[in-house]
């Protein structure tokens, strides 16, 4: 009798072990793997599963080497599902920069936050890193600003103007020279036509 | 909104109504208002920065600030004895002024001319020059083409009649001038390429806070870059000076020829 009962409890153990592994791993694991060729067989993400973030190309912009205008650079960016979280992809990735180029914009600055509203005039609120750590001189403040501003509406049609304020405030200028008090429009006389 | 209001003859020896004041700066006494030959009565001269904003800074140490308050000082000496004009300068101390404050101590004096002198900075430090910029009204929408239109409201005025009432708004008053200011910029310009090195950009427009609220032809000059060593040493010394002053000086002498004295 004891044997047979034995038996039984270690059948169930067995039995359990294997139906756990199939509900919390195998089956995960297997739609996962089917998930992500569905996504790759569309040309939209890579392969692996845990890497997948969607990226589209984006113009940011960088001084020149001989820091008299902006160069405009292709780099990937992170997806945004929406124009507001696509701007702020793109503010992003601009305000981290991308050594060893040169960036107008401070590499301390933050992103507060970004809204947009419906006549296309982006408000882009930043931390004020950015007028803190500025330089100073009136050249490389029209490069911070426009860097900014041609990032967003050159990438984006909705945006056509965009107007920067720090801390959730409206402000003057950022070192004492670009009028920031109402949304600036795109300015290609500070960019150089070739593309990196 | 603040407003600049010019009438056809406005009364003599105060600001035209509507002009905000000028806090922490004493209003200098009008002087006789008799033009020099050439119409030049009154020049402001405003040293960029100040205070806590020192503006650009060089590897050496120089502030920006300091740059500009020795060259305003300097002019300020230059034109009056050369040209005979009253100067005024929108600091003469090491203290912050908001630019607002510094047009409209060109305004309520009816000064003829507005020149903001800056210096400046790059990340790469080769980069050197002197630039000469004036206002780019790009950007300020329909409110800089009705500005630069001008306007005149026909108002009544006790004991009968109506007077034709100019009426600027604060926010733009530099629209109106911003062919004459062109023009005085091509000038500086000129003078400055004559005695120092200029910046392959030395004649551009940009949308400056300092200009925006000029009546007057305005122009901002960066007398060069503090972050190149070579330029931060000659900024700071006294002949370097002295020759973009001549330059200022002879850049203006030739604005007012160009603008056949009317100013």
């Amino acid at each position: 009798m004891i044997p047979r009962r034995n038996i039984a409890i270690a059948g169930i153990v067995v039995f359990g072990g294997v139906a756990a592994w199939v509900l919390f791993i195998g089956l995960p694991r297997w739609y996962a793997a089917r998930n992500a060729a569905v996504v790759t067989a569309a040309g939209t993400t890579p392969a692996a599963p845990a890497a997948a973030v969607r990226k589209i190309t984006a113009t940011l912009y960088f001084v020149s080497d001989d820091g008299m205008t902006l160069t405009p650079v292709q780099r990937e960016v992170p997806f945004g599902a929406t124009v507001v979280e696509q701007a702020r992809a793109i503010l992003e990735a601009q305000i981290a920069g991308a050594p060893p180029l040169v960036s107008a914009v401070p590499i301390e600055t933050k992103l507060r936050d970004v809204f947009i509203t419906e006549r296309g005039d982006a408000f882009v609120d930043l931390s004020s890193d950015i007028s803190a750590k500025h330089p100073g001189g009136s050249l490389d403040e029209i490069f911070t600003v426009y860097t900014l501003v041609n990032a967003l509406t050159v990438n984006l049609p909705a945006i056509t103007r965009v107007q920067i304020l720090i801390d959730g405030k409206e402000v003057d200028t950022l070192a004492g020279h670009v009028d920031l008090r109402h949304p600036l429009s795109k300015n290609m006389e500070w960019v150089v036509h070739d593309t990196h | 909104m603040d407003v600049i209001a010019q009438t056809e003859a406005p009364p003599p020896g105060g600001p035209p109504a509507g002009v905000p004041p000028v806090p922490g700066i004493p209003e200098t006494p009008p002087l006789l208002d008799l033009p020099t030959p050439g119409g030049l009565r009154a020049i402001v001269v405003d040293a960029g920065h100040g205070g806590d904003d020192t503006g650009a800074k060089g590897a050496q140490g120089a502030l920006e600030k300091n740059v500009t308050l020795s060259v305003a000082r300097k002019l300020k000496g230059a034109l009056e004895a050369r040209l005979g004009v009253r100067v005024l300068l929108t600091r003469d101390g090491d203290q912050a002024v908001a630019s607002d404050q510094r047009a409209a101590l060109a305004n309520n004096n009816k000064a003829d001319l507005f020149i903001s002198l800056h210096a400046n900075a790059s990340l790469r430090p080769a980069v050197a020059g002197a630039e000469v910029f004036y206002l780019n009204l790009e950007g300020y929408g329909d409110q800089a083409q009705r500005a630069s239109q001008g306007s005149a409201d026909a108002l009544p005025v006790l004991g009968g009649g109506n007077r034709e009432i100019e009426i600027t708004p604060w926010e733009m008053a530099q629209a109106r001038h911003i062919d004459q200011s062109a023009v005085f910029a091509q000038a500086i310009e000129e003078a400055l390429r004559e005695r120092v090195p200029m910046s392959p950009r030395a004649l551009q427009k940009a949308p400056f806070r300092v200009l925006v609220g000029a009546n007057m032809p305005a122009v901002l000059v960066e007398l060069g870059f503090l972050t190149n060593a070579q330029q931060e040493q000659q900024l700071t010394g006294d002949q370097h000076q002295n020759v973009l002053v001549q330059a200022l000086v002879e850049g203006i002498v030739r604005y007012r020829a160009a603008s056949g004295g009317t100013r």
